[in-house]
C-alpha cells in the first residue's frame, strides 16, 4: 500500500468518525434509538436491495470475499426530515451525518479481511416542550429543552473466505459502542427562577453504551446470473452506563434475512431481499419484531450506472402497531483513475408512518470509495 | 465542461447546506418524548436556619453614607448635622511678606446634598439651624434640643425652588457647573444630572452667620425637614466625598500698597471649610436588642444566619429559586421614604459577630421593607444557595444588613428561630436528578 494510500485512508476514518450517527426518527425517541441502514451510497440508492451483495456494506461479511484490493470507502447523508405528529403543527428538522466506514483487502488469494464502523442505534434528536407548572400553588409557565446527540456505533471485523468458487463465507464480530451528551434544559418565564442571565437550570450527562455481536452469512452463486444470499447477526447485550455505573441492560435482538442477484444481462443487474429482526426481546415498552424487504436495479455500465430501489420495513419501537417505513431511492456513480477512485451519489425519499406521527424524509448520499 | 461546473456548483451548495443542523422538535408527550422527565419539587424548608443571633455596634451614626432628617410627630424625630474646620481670621495677602491683614466677611453658604425625599408631600421645607462648634461623638439628641428648638438660620422650601424656571446661561454654567434654580431670597438648588439628587445652598450674610474669631472660625450647622406630611429626606455625608455637607466662606481682604504709586485694592476670594464631623441624633433612641433578629438602627446592628443544609441539596440537584422569609416582630415605624433594604450578604468565615462580610460578593441579594408593613420579607438567595449547593465546604452563613447602613434611625425586627412560630425559613425550589440515559 502506497503513502498516499495510507494517507487516504486516515482522512476516510477521521472525517468518518467526526459524525457517526445515521438518520433519526422520532419513533425511536422512546426506544433505544432508531436502527441505522448498514448499507453504503449503492446499496441505499437501491433501497438497500443490493446491501448483502455489496462488500461495501457492512450488513454480512461474506460479500467481502469480492474484494480484490485493498478498498475503503465512506458515506456522507444530509437528511431533510419533517415530522407531523397527528393535529400538531409540522416542523422541519435537518442533519448530516457521516454513518458507514468499510476498510477491506484480502489477506490471501481466498480470504478477504475487512472492518469499520455503522451506525447501529442513533440516539440523536431534540424535543421542546412548552408546560405550565405548578410551584407552590403558583402557575410558572416553563420551557424544557431534552437533548440527546450520539449513537451506538458497530465496530466490525470481519474475514470472508471462497470456499470454492461458486461459495463465500464470512463471519465477523462487533463491538457495540458509543455515547450519547445528554442535556436536559428549563427554562422558566418568571425571572426569579433558575440561572440569574439564562433563567434556566441545566443538566447535562454522558451516557455510554456497550455490547458485543457476532455475524454469519453466506454467498452462493448458483449461475453466473444468479447469486443467493443469507445471514445471521446476533447481538449479546446493550449495557447503557453513566459515571456511576450501569443503570440499563437491554437484550438485542437477532437478525436474519436473505436476498437474491439476478444479472438479467451486461446493463441490467435486479436485487431484492427480505430481513427479520426481533427487536421486542429488548424488553422496551412498545418494542416490535420488524420484518423489511427492498427490491432494486442497476441499469448501465459499471463505471457510471443508475440507480433505482424501493423498499418497506417496520421500525422497532413505536406507541401501538410497529410504524411503517417505506422508501424510495435513486442514484448515480462516476468511476475515475482507472477504476480507483469512485463517487456515488444518491436520493432517498423515506415516509414513516405509526400510531399519532407521520414522518417525511429527504436524504443526500454521497459516497467515496478508493482503491489505491 | 458545463455539466461538470453545475455539478460542483451542487456539491459546493450541498457542502454548505450541509453545516447546519436543526435536531429540535416540538415533543409530542408521552409517545415521542423520552422516558425521563424533568422534575421540579418546591420545599419550604422550616427548620434549616439556626443558631441565628443579631450584633449591634457595626458602624456609629458619623459612620454612615448618609443623614436622615425626618420629623414625623409621635413616631421619631432626626436631625442631621457637621461641624466644619478652623479658618484663620487673617491672611498674608503678598507671597514674600508675612505681613497679614484681616479677612472681612462678606456672606457664607451652606450646601447640604439631598439624596432622597418624599414626593407624596407637599411644603417641603429644610430649616438650618447654627450649632455650637463642639458637636462631637458623644452628641445626643438632648444636648442638641435647645438649638435645634431655637428659630431657625434660615429655611428654604423644596418644591418652591424645583418649581422655578432654571436658569442656564452660560456665566451660570461657567459658575456653577450646570443650571440652577434660584428664589428671592437667594436659595440655590441645583439637580445632580447623575442621579437627580438635589444640592441646595443657603445664602447666609453675616447678621445670619457671623464669623467667630472665638471659635476660630469653625461653624456646625443642622437641619430639621418639615413638611405637610411624611416630613423626611435624607442628605449626603462627609463619608460620600461629592455630597458631603459643605460650608463656604466668602470674604475680602486689602491688599496694602507700599511701594508703587497704585493704591490699596481689595482682593475678593472664597474658602470652602472641610468638615472636622457630621452625624445626626434622632428620638427616640434605638430600643435595646432582645432575642429577635435586629437590622438596622443606630449604632447598627446586623444578624448572624446561619443555614443548616440539608445533604441531598448537595447531590446533583439545582436550585432554581431560594427565598428566605423572615417575619418582622412588628411594622417598622417611621416616614414611608425612609423603606430601607435588608441585604443578606455571605460571609467569608463563620466567627460570630465579627465574621467578614463578603462585600463584593454577587451572590449578595436584598429585599425592600416598607415602613409600616408587618409583611413577610422576602430576600431572593437563589444564587448564594446555588452556589452553596455545589460546594459542600462553603461556610453557610449570611449576615443580615441595613442598607444603607447608620444612615437612618430605621430597624427591623425579625423573629428569630427561638420563635418556633414564625422563625426563619427557607423556600427552596430544585430540579431533581435527571434520569438520563433511560429510553
Amino acid at each position: 500500500m502506497t503513502r498516499r494510500s495510507v494517507s487516504l485512508l486516515a482522512v476516510l476514518i477521521a472525517v468518518g468518525s467526526s459524525r457517526l450517527a445515521a438518520q433519526n426518527s422520532q419513533f425511536g425517541i422512546q426506544g433505544l434509538g432508531t436502527p441505522g441502514k448498514p448499507e453504503s451510497v449503492r446499496a441505499r440508492s437501491t433501497a438497500g436491495a443490493f446491501a448483502p451483495f455489496d462488500a461495501f456494506s457492512p450488513l454480512t461479511d461474506a460479500s467481502l470475499a469480492d474484494v480484490r484490493r485493498l478498498s475503503a470507502s465512506i458515506l456522507g447523508v444530509t437528511s431533510w426530515r419533517t415530522v407531523a405528529p397527528t393535529g400538531e403543527p409540522e416542523s422541519s428538522l435537518k442533519e448530516t451525518r457521516f454513518p458507514v466506514l468499510v476498510v477491506a483487502g484480502p489477506l490471501t488469494r481466498r480470504l478477504v479481511v475487512g472492518g469499520g464502523f455503522s451506525t447501529y442505534l442513533d440516539r440523536t434528536y431534540g424535543v421542546i416542550l412548552h408546560d405550565t407548572i405548578d410551584i407552590g400553588g403558583v402557575p410558572q409557565p416553563v420551557t424544557d429543552e431534552i437533548t440527546s446527540d450520539g449513537a451506538i456505533v458497530d465496530l466490525r471485523l470481519a474475514v470472508a473466505a471462497r470456499l470454492s468458487r461458486r461459495l463465500a463465507l464470512g463471519v465477523g464480530v462487533h463491538g457495540l459502542t458509543g455515547s450519547t451528551r445528554e442535556i436536559a434544559k428549563r427554562t422558566f418565564a418568571d425571572t426569579l427562577y433558575g440561572d440569574p442571565v439564562t433563567h434556566s437550570s441545566t443538566a447535562r450527562d454522558e451516557v455510554a453504551y456497550r455490547g458485543t455481536g457476532a455475524s454469519a452469512s453466506l454467498l452462493l452463486d448458483l449461475s453466473q446470473a444468479l447469486r443467493l444470499t443469507g445471514w445471521l447477526r446476533s447481538d449479546t447485550q446493550l449495557h447503557t452506563e453513566l459515571t456511576a455505573g450501569t443503570i440499563a441492560i437491554h437484550d438485542l435482538p437477532v437478525s436474519y434475512g436473505a436476498g437474491a442477484l439476478w444479472r438479467a444481462g451486461t446493463q441490467l443487474t435486479l436485487a431484492g431481499n427480505a430481513s427479520w429482526s426481533t427487536w421486542s426481546a429488548t424488553g422496551v415498552a412498545n418494542s416490535h419484531d420488524t420484518f423489511s424487504w427492498s427490491v432494486g436495479a442497476e441499469i448501465g455500465r459499471f463505471s457510471a450506472p443508475l440507480r433505482i430501489g424501493a423498499r418497506s420495513s417496520e421500525m422497532p419501537f413505536g406507541v401501538g402497531a410497529a410504524p411503517k417505513e417505506t422508501g424510495l431511492s435513486a442514484g448515480l456513480a462516476k468511476q475515475f483513475s482507472g477504476g480507483r477512485g469512485r463517487l456515488d451519489f444518491g436520493v432517498e425519499r423515506l415516509e414513516r408512518t405509526g400510531t399519532g406521527m407521520t414522518e417525511h424524509v429527504w436524504t443526500f448520499l454521497l459516497g467515496f470509495t478508493v482503491r489505491p | 465542461m458545463k455539466l461538470r461546473h453545475a455539478l460542483k456548483y451542487c456539491l459546493l451548495l450541498l457542502t454548505v447546506a450541509a453545516c447546519t443542523e436543526q435536531p429540535l422538535a416540538p415533543g409530542v408527550c408521552p409517545d415521542f418524548c423520552p422516558g425521563a422527565q424533568i422534575e421540579i419539587h418546591d420545599t419550604l424548608f422550616a427548620t434549616v436556619i439556626e443558631r441565628d443571633s443579631s450584633f449591634r455596634g457595626y458602624l456609629q451614626a458619623y459612620q454612615g453614607d448618609a443623614m436622615t432628617a425626618t420629623d414625623v410627630p409621635g413616631v421619631v424625630d432626626s436631625r442631621p448635622f457637621f461641624t466644619t474646620d478652623t479658618m484663620f481670621a487673617r491672611i498674608e495677602p503678598v507671597l514674600t511678606d508675612t505681613t497679614t491683614v484681616p479677612k472681612v466677611i462678606d456672606s457664607v453658604r451652606v450646601r447640604f446634598v439631598v439624596v432622597r425625599w418624599p414626593r407624596n408631600t407637599t411644603n417641603l421645607r429644610l430649616k438650618l439651624y447654627r450649632l455650637p462648634v463642639n458637636v462631637d461623638t458623644t452628641t445626643d439628641f438632648a444636648s442638641l434640643d435647645p438649638y435645634f428648638t431655637a428659630p431657625p438660620v434660615d429655611s428654604l422650601n423644596i418644591y418652591d425652588l424645583l418649581a422655578i424656571p432654571a436658569i442656564g446661561d452660560t456665566q451660570t454654567i461657567r459658575l456653577w457647573g450646570d443650571s440652577i434654580r434660584v428664589d428671592s431670597a437667594g436659595h440655590v438648588l441645583q439637580i445632580s444630572q447623575g442621579d437627580s439628587a438635589l444640592a441646595v445652598y443657603f445664602k447666609l450674610d453675616t447678621l445670619r452667620a457671623p464669623f467667630s474669631e472665638a471659635d476660630t472660625g469653625r461653624s456646625a450647622w443642622g437641619v430639621r425637614v418639615a413638611a405637610d406630611s411624611n416630613a423626611s429626606m435624607t442628605v449626603g455625608s462627609t463619608q460620600t466625598g461629592a455630597r458631603s455637607p459643605l460650608v463656604r466662606w466668602f470674604y475680602h481682604y486689602t491688599i496694602p500698597d507700599t511701594v508703587s504709586t497704585k493704591p490699596d485694592s481689595v482682593a475678593s476670594k472664597d474658602k470652602v471649610m472641610p468638615n472636622r464631623f457630621d452625624s445626626f441624633v434622632f428620638d427616640p433612641p434605638t430600643p435595646p436588642d432582645d432575642s429577635n433578629l435586629a437590622v438596622g438602627g443606630v449604632p447598627s446592628a446586623r444578624a448572624v444566619v446561619r443555614v443548616n443544609m440539608p445533604k441531598f441539596l448537595h447531590d446533583s440537584i439545582d436550585i432554581v429559586r431560594a427565598t428566605l422569609l423572615l417575619v418582622p416582630v412588628s411594622a417598622p415605624q417611621g416616614a414611608p421614604i425612609d423603606s430601607f433594604y435588608v441585604v443578606a450578604r455571605p460571609v467569608l468565615g463563620d466567627l460570630g459577630a465579627k465574621s467578614p462580610v463578603n462585600s463584593a460578593s454577587s451572590l449578595a441579594d436584598s429585599a425592600i421593607v416598607r415602613i409600616g408593613s408587618a409583611d413577610t420579607v422576602r430576600i431572593e438567595l437563589t444564587t448564594l444557595f446555588s452556589a452553596w449547593s455545589r460546594d459542600s465546604t462553603a461556610v453557610t452563613t449570611f449576615m443580615l444588613e441595613h442598607s444603607p447602613e447608620a444612615s437612618s434611625y430605621t430597624e427591623v425586627r425579625f423573629y428569630s428561630s427561638r420563635t418556633p412560630a414564625y422563625r426563619p425559613a427557607m423556600r427552596i425550589t430544585y430540579v431533581g436528578r435527571y434520569q438520563f440515559g433511560r429510553p
